[in-house]
């Protein structure tokens, strides 16, 4: 048996489940709905990406042939790119994919607004209209994203200083 | 065991802190069987120029977990004893208070999710609305928070 960490569109943080390395993906998302995720059902409609991964795995493929190991993430969803928009001073906008970490959207931004690593160093990101919301780096930004809304708006920001 | 121990240990089994385990950026020192309640000390990877071991060492006081926020102090597992203030983390930018010498001596972080820090500063919640404690919150919050303030460099490449 191996351990998965399985994300979703139904929150910031993962499952872990046990499987069989030689399940299907089918049989994993079996296991998952058992669990209770993914609405109850397994449909074709799900997505499974490995983590920072373009392209979805097969159903009927087994993990072995994935190449999906001990404490691998993966993740379910029905969108197949997810539409991020970065907000800092304007605005930058790509389609990643569901399995993306935010680490990765983090790092893409930086770039896109030319931040220096000093600028960078205390930056995080922040669901808009939901300033209280961080986005943890290990985090999937398909988590972020209805299952029916392959988009998500986030807002890059700096913390104040702890002082007081 | 109180339900505060049985949370605290059910999040330590959780998914959200074992990716920070196998990413190497926070873990539990020793077994969770031998933790004397409400004490447990976890470590937490900083950048070398922070902390030339590399890691710091955390001893948190958890009762109430997690209703009530953790408190944690810098610890020497050598020792089993406070970190000496000259060891304590030197922080630059907005971070730079967090790991005081000079108030509450040194016994704990000076910490929007910390409950010694919290208490008087009513503007953090505000000011820090993602690191303000809640019930909600698991140990995980505290540990990220610490882990952005002790690895400052970590964009380096990416901002290259």
């Amino acid at each position: 048996m191996i351990e998965l960490f399985v994300h979703d569109a139904n929150g910031v943080d993962p499952k872990l489940i046990k499987v069989s390395e030689e399940s299907t993906i089918t049989e994993v998302l079996e296991i998952v709905v058992a669990a209770g995720g993914l609405g109850g059902k397994v449909e074709d409609a799900i997505l499974v990406f490995t983590e920072n991964c373009d392209e979805p795995v097969e159903h009927h493929r087994k993990l072995s042939e994935c190449e999906i190991r001990h404490r691998h993430h993966i993740h379910c969803h029905r969108c197949s790119k997810i539409e991020v928009t970065v907000y800092y001073n304007g605005h930058h906008q790509k389609a990643f994919s569901p399995a993306t970490t935010v680490k990765r959207v983090f790092d893409w931004a930086v770039k896109a607004f030319k931040l220096t690593p000093a600028d960078a160093a205390d930056k995080i990101l922040v669901l808009k209209g939901h300033p209280t919301e961080e986005l943890p780096f290990d985090a999937h930004i398909g988590s972020f994203a209805q299952p029916h809304h392959c988009s998500v708006e986030i807002c890059l920001t700096a913390p104040v200083e702890v002082q007081g | 065991m109180k339900p505060d121990q049985c949370l605290f240990l059910a999040h330590l089994e959780g998914a959200a802190f074992q990716v920070g385990v196998d990413a190497g950026k926070w873990g539990l020192s020793g077994v969770a069987t031998e933790i004397v309640w409400p004490h447990a000390m976890l470590w937490v990877a900083a950048d070398a120029s922070m902390v030339g071991q590399g890691k710091l060492f955390l001893r948190f006081t958890l009762d109430g977990y997690p209703t009530v926020a953790p408190t944690a102090c810098p610890w020497d597992p050598g020792t089993n004893a406070k970190l000496a203030a000259h060891l304590y983390p030197r922080l630059t930018g907005k971070f730079n208070r967090v790991f005081r010498t000079d108030w509450n001596g040194g016994n704990s972080l000076y910490a929007p999710c910390d409950r010694m820090a919290m208490a008087g500063h009513d503007q953090w919640k505000q000011a820090h609305p993602y690191w303000w404690w809640t019930p909600e919150f698991t140990i995980v919050k505290y540990l990220s928070f610490v882990h952005l303030c002790l690895n400052p460099h970590r964009y380096e490449t990416a901002a290259a």
